[in-house]
C-alpha cells in the first residue's frame, strides 16, 4: 500500500494560551485533491505551515511523501501562502528565478520554464518589470508559478482564488485542473465551500483545530445523506415559511429562493414532516430526501458558515 | 560554509545591496573624501605673489630697517618688498595719512606702522589690503617681533646670534614602539590620526549596514515574502543569507575604500607633487595591523548584523524598530568612545578588557593594532571570544528569528521570547 502524501497524528500547535490545532489526524492520499475546509481562525494555515516546517508543531507527528519533513522533502512541495508577498524591487523574472533556486531548480534550467508559464499567465511582456508595477492579481500569478515552477508532487494552496477576479479564478481553475490530471497531489486550503466542492475529490473540515469531518467527498456526503429534506414552495409566503422554520422535525433550515434546505432533528421522520406541512396548508411543488452539499455538511458540523469570522474564536 | 541554498540568498542580498543609488553614492563618497583631503588644499591654497609694503618707523632708531630686512629675507612663496621711511619728529601722523592714502589707492598692497613707544610695549600696526590673510600678517607679525626682540637684546647687552645659538630647539620625535619591543613604527601623532579614522569607519559602516539588515528583515517581514521564502529553507538560513549577503555588499565597499587609499598612498605623493602640493605624512602600518583590522571588522559586523537581525525580526511595527536600534547601538558606541581612552593609554586595564569582551573588541583590538600595542596572544584569545560569541549569537539570533519572524502584533515579552528560544 502506498503512504499517503501527507499524514498527521495527534498534531498540536499553540500560540501562547490559544490552541491553534488540537491533536490534528490527517491523512491525504496520494494524487488526491484536498480540499482543507474550516471557518477563520479553525487552524489550516497553522496546520499548513506546520507541514512545510515553517513552524515546529507542539506536539504529535508530521510525514509528508513517507518521511520527515526535511529539506529533501520540502523541495518536492510547492506553496502558494495565504499571506502573499514578493520582493517589491525584484525583476519578475529574477524572482521567480530565484524562488525555483531555492527549491534546488538552477537557473538554467528554471529559466526556460518561467518564462513558458509567463507567457501562460499572460505575463511575458513584463517579465523584465520590477515586481512592484504589478497589479495585485499579477503578482498573486507569480506566486502560483512559483508555487508549480519545480513541478513538486504535493501543491499547497492557501486560499488560491482570494484577490482573483472571476476571469483569472477560472483560468486558475483550469490549471489546477491540468495539475490533477497529472496524478500530483494538491492539498488546497479554503473557506469558499463551492470551490471546494467543484475542485476536490477528498475533504477535511476543520473546527478549532480538531477535524471534524473528513474523507472521500462522495463517502462524506452519502454519510451524511437522508437527513436532508429538498423544498420548493408554491406559492412562497412568508406564513408558510415560518411554518416550515416551526416543525420540530426540522432542525435547521437554509433558504434559497423558494426552493429551501432542510436537515432533520435528530430521530425525525421525514414523512411526518411531510404530513405536517400538508394538513398545515403549506403549498409543495418538490419534496425531497436528497444528499446534503458540501455547504450544508459544513453547517451541520461545525454549526455556523465559513464565513461567519470568529464566530468560532 | 553556507549551503547551497543559503547561497542563493546571500546572492540576492548581495545583489540587491549592491544595486542601490545608496550603494554607489557611499563607495564613492569614501574615497572621494580621502582624494578632497589631499588635493583640495593645494588647489585652494593662494599663489603667493609679492607684497609691495612702506615700514614707517616712528621710533627712528633703525628699527625700520631691521623689520625690512626680516620681511625681505623670507622667501616663500609669499614675498614682500619694503621700503623703510623714517618721518621727521612731529610728520608721522601726515607721513601714514599719505602712506595709507596710496595703499587705498592700489599703487602699495600697505604699510607698518612702528610707534615711537614700540621696544616699551607699544602696539605695532600692519594696514593693508589683505590684512584678512593669515600668511600675509603672520609674515609681518613675525618680522616685526623678531627687529623688536634682538633690539632689547641689543640694548640689554647681549649678542642675540649667541643667544639664538643657544636657543635652538633640540631634535625631537615621538615614536610608537610595537610590544615585542621590534623596530619603531611611524610618527604617534599621524598614527593617532590614522587609528581614528580607522575606528570611526567600524563604527558608522557597522552602523549603516546593521541598519541594512534591519530594514531588509522587517520589510521581508512586512510584505510577508518571508512565508514562501521558509517554505524552502530554514529560518537561520534565511537570517545567515542575509547577513553574509549584506555583509559581502559592505566589505566590497570597504574593500574599495581601501584599494583607492593604498593606491592614493603609492601614487598620491607623486600627484600632489606634481601639483606642487605638501605630501601629508602617510604613516608606515604593518601589514599584520591590516589584516587583524579586516578580520575583526568582519567578525564584528556579522555578531552586529545578527543581533540587528534578530531585532528587526522583533520588531511589530518601523517605529518599534527605530526604537530598539538602541538596543545594538549602546554597546557600539561604548565600544567606540572606549577607543579614545584606549587612544591614551593602549595597555591600560581598559584596554585589555575591551579587547576581550567581544561586543567591544571589534574597534579595540584593530585599534591597538595600528597603534602596535597589543600582544599576539590577547590578539588570539580576543579572536576566539569574538568568533565563538558570534557564533553563538548568530544561533540564538536565528531561533529568534524563526519563532518571531512570522509572528505579528503586539512585540512578545522577554520572558515569552526566552520560552520560544528555548523550545524552537
Amino acid at each position: 500500500m502506498t503512504t499517503p502524501a501527507i499524514e498527521t497524528r495527534g498534531l498540536r500547535k499553540e500560540y501562547g494560551d490559544t490552541v491553534a490545532v488540537d491533536g490534528l489526524d490527517l491523512v491525504v492520499p496520494r494524487g488526491s485533491t484536498f480540499a482543507l475546509l474550516g471557518p477563520n481562525g479553525s487552524g489550516k494555515t497553522t496546520t499548513i505551515r506546520t507541514l512545510l516546517r515553517i513552524q515546529e508543531p507542539d506536539a504529535g507527528e508530521v510525514r509528508v511523501l513517507g518521511e520527515t519533513p526535511g529539506p529533501r522533502v520540502r523541495d518536492r512541495i510547492g506553496y502558494l501562502p495565504e499571506e502573499r508577498g514578493l520582493y517589491p524591487r525584484m525583476k519578475v523574472r529574477e524572482m521567480l528565478a530565484f524562488l525555483a533556486e531555492l527549491k534546488g531548480l538552477p537557473p538554467r534550467v528554471s529559466r526556460t520554464r518561467i518564462d513558458g508559464w509567463l507567457e501562460r499567465v499572460g505575463l511575458a511582456e513584463r517579465a523584465d518589470d520590477p515586481v512592484q508595477g504589478l497589479s495585485k492579481g499579477m503578482q498573486q500569478k507569480l506566486q502560483f508559478i512559483a508555487a508549480v515552477v519545480h513541478e513538486p508532487e504535493i501543491v499547497i494552496l492557501d486560499e488560491p482564488f482570494s484577490g482573483l477576479d472571476p476571469i483569472n479564478q477560472q483560468a486558475l481553475r483550469e490549471i489546477v485542473g491540468e495539475i490533477r490530471h497529472s496524478e500530483r497531489t494538491i492539498l488546497f486550503s479554503t473557506h469558499i465551500i463551492e470551490h471546494a466542492e467543484r475542485l476536490c475529490d477528498h475533504v477535511c473540515i476543520l473546527s478549532r483545530g480538531r477535524a471534524v469531518v473528513q474523507g472521500e467527498l462522495a463517502r462524506v456526503k452519502r454519510e451524511h445523506g437522508g437527513r436532508h429534506v429538498g423544498l420548493t414552495l408554491d406559492p412562497w409566503t412568508p406564513a408558510a415559511v415560518a411554518a416550515v422554520r416551526s416543525a420540530p422535525e426540522a432542525a435547521r433550515i437554509h433558504e434559497d429562493g423558494h426552493a429551501i434546505e432542510l436537515t432533520l432533528a435528530d430521530g425525525a421522520d421525514p414523512r411526518a414532516l411531510l404530513a405536517r406541512l400538508v394538513q398545515g396548508g403549506v403549498g409543495l411543488v418538490r419534496f425531497e430526501v436528497m444528499q446534503p452539499s458540501l455547504h450544508q455538511v459544513f453547517i451541520d458540523r461545525v454549526g455556523t458558515t465559513p464565513l461567519e469570522e470568529g464566530a468560532l474564536a | 560554509m553556507p549551503s547551497p541554498r543559503t547561497w542563493t540568498v546571500v546572492k540576492r542580498e548581495f545583489r540587491a545591496a549592491t544595486r542601490t543609488k545608496g550603494f554607489v553614492l557611499g563607495t564613492l563618497f569614501g574615497p572621494a573624501i580621502l582624494i578632497a583631503w589631499i588635493v583640495l588644499p593645494v588647489l585652494f591654497a593662494e599663489s603667493g605673489g609679492t607684497r609691495d609694503v612702506v615700514v614707517i618707523d616712528g621710533t627712528r632708531t633703525g628699527l625700520g630697517e631691521a623689520v625690512a630686512l626680516q620681511l625681505t629675507r623670507d622667501a616663500g612663496d609669499l614675498a614682500f618688498s619694503a621700503r623703510v621711511l623714517t618721518p621727521a619728529a612731529g610728520t608721522s601722523d601726515s607721513v601714514r595719512v599719505a602712506t595709507a592714502a596710496r595703499a587705498a589707492a592700489g599703487e602699495i598692497d600697505g604699510y607698518v606702522w612702528l610707534p615711537p613707544g614700540l621696544p616699551a610695549g607699544e602696539s605695532a600696526r600692519y594696514e593693508a589690503r589683505h590684512a584678512t590673510n593669515m600668511r600675509e600678517v603672520g609674515s609681518v607679525r613675525a618680522a616685526v617681533d623678531d627687529a623688536v626682540r634682538q633690539a632689547r637684546l641689543r640694548a640689554a647687552g647681549i649678542d642675540p646670534t649667541t643667544l639664538s645659538e643657544a636657543l635652538r630647539p633640540t631634535p625631537f620625535e615621538a615614536r610608537e614602539l610595537d610590544v615585542e619591543g621590534q623596530g619603531a613604527a611611524a610618527a604617534g601623532e599621524t598614527m593617532v590620526i590614522v587609528a581614528i579614522v580607522a575606528v570611526f569607519v567600524i563604527y558608522f559602516v557597522i552602523l549603516l549596514y546593521g541598519n541594512n539588515v534591519l530594514r531588509g528583515v522587517r520589510e521581508e517581514k512586512e510584505n510577508r515574502v518571508v512565508e514562501i521564502i521558509l517554505s524552502s529553507i530554514r529560518a537561520e538560513q534565511l537570517m545567515a543569507g542575509k547577513v553574509f549577503g549584506i555583509g559581502g555588499a559592505c566589505l566590497l565597499q570597504v574593500a574599495i575604500w581601501v584599494a583607492v587609499a593604498a593606491l592614493a598612498s603609492a601614487f598620491g605623493e607623486n600627484v600632489v607633487e606634481a601639483v606642487g602640493g605638501q605630501v601629508p605624512a602617510i604613516p608606515d602600518i604593518p601589514a599584520s595591523a591590516g589584516l587583524v583590522y579586516l578580520a575583526f571588522f568582519a567578525g564584528g559586523f556579522f555578531l552586529y548584523a545578527a543581533i540587528y537581525a534578530a531585532l528587526g525580526s522583533l520588531a511589530s511595527s518601523g517605529q518599534d524598530a527605530q526604537n530598539m536600534q538602541f538596543a545594538a547601538m549602546l554597546p557600539l558606541m561604548v565600544a567606540f568612545f572606549m577607543a579614545f581612552g584606549v587612544m591614551n593609554n593602549p595597555e591600560g586595564t581598559l584596554a585589555v578588557a575591551g579587547s576581550l569582551v567581544p561586543f567591544t573588541s571589534l574597534i579595540i583590538v584593530p585599534l591597538r593594532a595600528i597603534l602596535g600595542a597589543i600582544p599576539w596572544s590577547q590578539i588570539l584569545l580576543a579572536a576566539v571570544l569574538l568568533a565563538a560569541t558570534c557564533w553563538g549569537t548568530l544561533w540564538v539570533a536565528g531561533r529568534i528569528y524563526r519563532v518571531t519572524v512570522l509572528a505579528t502584533g503586539q512585540r512578545p515579552s522577554l520572558k515569552r521570547l526566552w520560552r520560544w528560544v528555548r523550545t524552537a
